[in-house]
C-alpha cells in the first residue's frame, strides 16, 4: 500500500519540490468505508498538494470510491473544506458521503 | 412482637381519614380502636402472667400508651372540628381554604398546570430548561416524517418533554423485522399503521401534547401538512425523501433536524437553523447547502438491504430529539449553534466526531435568493424529486433467454437438493450465506467478484475449469446482484462467447422461498 502511494507520489510531485512530502491521515466514513474496506489510512502526499490532488490519488488507488465522488463531503481536520484547500503534515482529511438511511 | 403487627389493621384504619368522612364515622372508628386496644392489653397481661413474652412487656405497653394519647389528643380536635363544619361533614379542602388565604393573592397564576410541574419537574429545575424553556417546548409543534428507527426514540422523548403538538406521518405499516429497532411498536401491531401504532404509544408516555397522525406517506403535494408546524425532523430512509423535507423546511421557514443511519454508523445535522426567512445573513444552511448532489442510486442502500444495528438508529433518533429541544428552548436572543454534522461510528476509534460544516450557499438551487424553488411549486409537484434523485435501471438487465426461473432451476437440483451437472454460485455476502444456503453451492460474496480482474480469479474461485460446458447459474437475494454477476463473468469470458450458458436465478431467493420452499428462511 505504502509503496504504491510513493510511486503516485512521484509522478505528481511539483517542480522544484522534490523529497519535500507530507503526511496526512485520510478517514473514510460511510459509504467511502464500504468502498475501500478501511476506516483511515496514512497518505504521504507531495508538499503543497490540495484535497483535490490527494483525491486524485485516492481513486486511483481505490477506483471504486468514483461512484461517490460527487456527492461526498471533505472535512481537514474536523471543518469543512473544498477540494482547492492545501493539505499540511499530519493534517487528517475525511470523506463523508451523506447516509441515507433509518 | 406478633402482637404490635396485630395492632396495624386497627392503626391502619385511623390513618386513613379523608376529607369526606363524617365526624360520626372517625368518632366510630376511634371507639373501635380503643376496643381493639384494650383488647390486646388484656391478651398482653395474660401472655406475661404465663410468661411468654417476658421483658418486652413494659416496653409495648409504653407504647400503647403513647399511641392511646395520641388518639385521644385526636379525638379532641376532630370533635372541635365537627362543631365547625357545617351540616355535619368535615371538608378538610374548605377548612385549609380559608376565607383569609383565598381572599389574599399571594402568588400570580401558575404558568403550567399542576400536573405539569409535576411531571416535568426533572427537566424543569435544570438551568438549561426552566420556565422559560418548559413554555416554548409547550408552545412548540413538531412534524416527525418517519416512524421507523428514528422516529420512535425522537417522538418518544419529545413526547417526554412536553412539546405541544407532535406530528407523526408515515405510511408504512409494522413489519416484525421493524421491531428489533422501532421500539415503540410491539408484536401485536403488527400489520397495522405505523403513524397510528407510534401515537398510541406516545398517549400512553404523555397524555397532553396534542398528537396529529398522518397514516399516509409525504409527497411533494401534501407537503403542505408543514404549515402547521414550528420545526419538522427527518426521519425518513432515502435521499429523495432528505431532499423533499429539507425543501418543506425552507419554504415554510422553520428549521430541520435531519437524521440518518446504516449499518453501523449515522449522522445528525441541524439545518435552516435559523430559517432562510428569518434573517437571510444569519441563515443556516440547508440541506442542498450541504450535499447539493445525491448520493448516486447504487451507492443507496436502504437498512432492508445494508442491514441496520438498532441501537445505533437508537443512537441517532435520541440525539435528534436532543437537538430538537435545544434548539426549540434557545432564547430568542441566543445565536444558534454553528453548523456542524455529528457522525457516529459504533465500532469506529472515535464513536463521535462533530464536523464544522459549510454554511449557507450562496447559490443554493433551494435556499438562496434566487431559488425556483418555491410553496407553490412545491405543492404543485413540479418538483420531482425522483428523478432528481435517480433510481436503479430496471432490474432486468439480463434477456430473458439469459435468465432461469426459480420452477426451472428446483427442476434441476435431486431430491437431496444438491445441483446435478452444473454450479450454482450464491453471491450474497458472507453473513447471509451463512443464515441460509443450498448444499454444493460455491460462495463467492459480490463486493468480492466485482473487483475480479482476469478469467484466472474467477476459475480458481468457483473452482471451475474453463473448457467445461457446464452450465453456471448465479443466485443471490433478490435477483439483482446475480445478474450482475453474470455479465461480469461474461466480461471476463468464462462464457466462451456463448459456448457456456451462464444464467442467474430470477428472483433470487426470495422467490425461491416463495414459490418453491416456504421453509426456506425469509429475513
Amino acid at each position: 500500500m505504502e509503496g504504491k502511494i510513493e510511486t503516485q507520489i512521484m509522478d505528481t510531485m511539483p517542480e522544484g519540490k522534490e523529497g519535500s512530502s507530507v503526511k496526512i491521515k485520510v478517514l473514510f466514513f460511510a459509504r467511502a468505508r464500504e468502498l475501500t474496506g478501511l476506516s483511515e489510512m496514512p497518505m504521504e502526499v507531495s508538499s503543497g498538494s490540495s484535497a483535490h490532488d490527494c483525491l486524485n490519488d485516492l481513486v486511483a488507488k481505490f477506483p471504486s470510491l468514483e461512484e461517490i465522488r460527487g456527492c461526498m463531503v471533505l472535512a481537514l481536520n474536523e471543518e469543512y473544506t473544498t477540494e482547492s484547500a492545501i493539505v499540511e503534515d499530519k493534517d487528517e482529511l475525511a470523506i463523508i458521503p451523506p447516509i441515507s438511511g433509518g | 412482637m406478633v402482637e404490635v403487627e396485630e395492632l396495624r389493621p386497627h392503626a391502619d384504619h385511623m390513618s386513613t381519614i379523608e376529607d369526606s368522612d363524617s365526624v360520626a364515622s372517625i368518632v366510630a372508628r376511634i371507639t373501635l380502636f380503643n376496643a381493639g386496644f384494650e383488647e390486646h392489653k388484656q391478651h398482653f397481661h395474660h401472655t406475661q402472667l404465663h410468661g411468654t413474652v417476658g421483658r418486652d412487656f413494659d416496653c409495648i405497653e409504653n407504647t400503647l400508651d403513647e399511641l392511646k394519647h395520641k388518639f385521644t389528643q385526636l379525638k379532641t380536635q376532630l370533635k372541635a372540628l365537627g362543631s365547625e363544619s357545617r351540616n355535619g361533614t368535615l371538608d378538610v379542602a374548605k377548612y385549609r381554604a380559608k376565607d383569609d388565604l383565598a381572599s389574599t393573592r399571594y402568588h400570580d397564576p401558575w404558568a403550567l398546570k399542576l400536573e405539569e410541574y409535576k411531571r416535568y419537574g426533572r427537566q424543569l429545575i435544570m438551568p438549561e430548561v426552566g420556565m422559560p424553556g418548559q413554555l416554548r417546548l409547550k408552545a412548540s409543534s413538531v412534524l416527525i416524517v418517519g416512524a421507523g428507527g428514528l422516529g420512535c426514540p425522537a417522538a418518544a422523548y419529545l413526547a417526554g418533554a412536553g412539546v405541544g403538538k407532535i406530528g407523526i406521518m408515515d405510511g408504512d405499516i409494522v413489519e416484525v423485522s421493524n421491531l428489533h429497532r422501532q421500539v415503540m411498536h410491539n408484536s401485536a401491531w403488527v400489520g397495522k399503521s405505523k403513524a397510528v401504532s407510534l401515537g398510541n404509544a406516545l398517549r400512553l408516555i404523555n397524555p397532553l401534547p396534542r398528537y396529529e397522525i398522518h397514516p399516509y406517506h409525504l409527497v411533494p403535494e401534501n407537503s403542505a401538512i408543514a404549515a402547521g408546524y414550528s420545526m419538522i425532523l427527518d426521519c425518513t430512509d432515502r435521499p429523495s425523501s432528505r431532499y423533499l423535507i429539507s425543501d418543506m423546511a425552507v419554504v415554510h421557514g422553520i428549521p430541520l433536524v435531519s437524521a440518518s443511519a446504516l449499518r453501523t454508523e449515522g449522522q445528525i445535522m441541524v439545518l435552516n437553523d435559523p430559517p432562510v426567512s428569518s434573517d437571510s445573513e444569519k441563515a443556516g444552511p440547508c440541506y442542498r447547502c450541504i450535499f447539493p448532489r445525491p448520493p448516486p442510486p447504487e451507492s443507496v442502500q436502504s437498512c432492508g438491504e445494508g442491514g441496520i444495528l438498532g441501537p445505533v438508529v437508537g443512537v441517532m433518533g435520541v440525539l435528534q430529539a436532543l437537538e430538537a429541544v435545544k434548539v426549540i428552548m434557545r432564547p430568542p436572543d441566543r445565536p444558534a449553534n454553528p453548523p456542524s454534522l455529528i457522525m457516529f461510528s459504533a465500532y469506529g476509534s472515535q464513536m463521535f466526531r462533530t464536523m464544522r460544516i459549510r454554511g449557507k450557499n450562496p447559490t443554493c438551487s433551494a435556499c438562496s435568493s434566487d431559488t425556483t424553488i418555491t410553496r407553490q411549486s412545491l405543492e404543485s409537484g413540479s418538483q420531482d424529486y425522483m428523478a432528481f434523485c435517480g433510481a436503479l435501471e430496471a432490474s432486468d438487465v439480463l434477456a430473458a433467454k439469459d435468465r432461469v426461473s426459480v420452477m426451472d432451476f428446483a427442476s434441476m437440483i435431486n431430491r437431496s437438493g444438491t445441483p446435478v451437472n452444473h454450479t450454482l454460485v450464491d453471491v450474497r455476502e458472507k453473513p447471509q450465506f451463512e443464515l441460509c444456503n443450498m448444499l454444493g453451492s460455491v460462495h463467492v460474496p459480490f463486493s468480492l467478484l466485482r473487483r475480479w480482474k482476469n478469467a484466472e480469479e474467477a476459475t480458481t474461485a468457483l473452482s471451475i475449469d474453463i473448457e467445461s460446458h457446464e452450465p453456471i447459474y448465479v443466485v443471490c437475494r433478490l435477483g439483482n446482484d446475480s445478474q450482475a454477476t453474470v455479465n461480469k463473468l461474461r466480461e471476463l469470458g468464462i462464457d466462451r462467447n456463448g459456448a457456456r450458458k451462464i444464467m442467474d436465478i430470477k428472483g433470487g431467493w426470495e422467490a425461491w422461498r416463495k414459490d418453491i420452499d416456504q421453509s426456506w428462511p425469509e429475513y
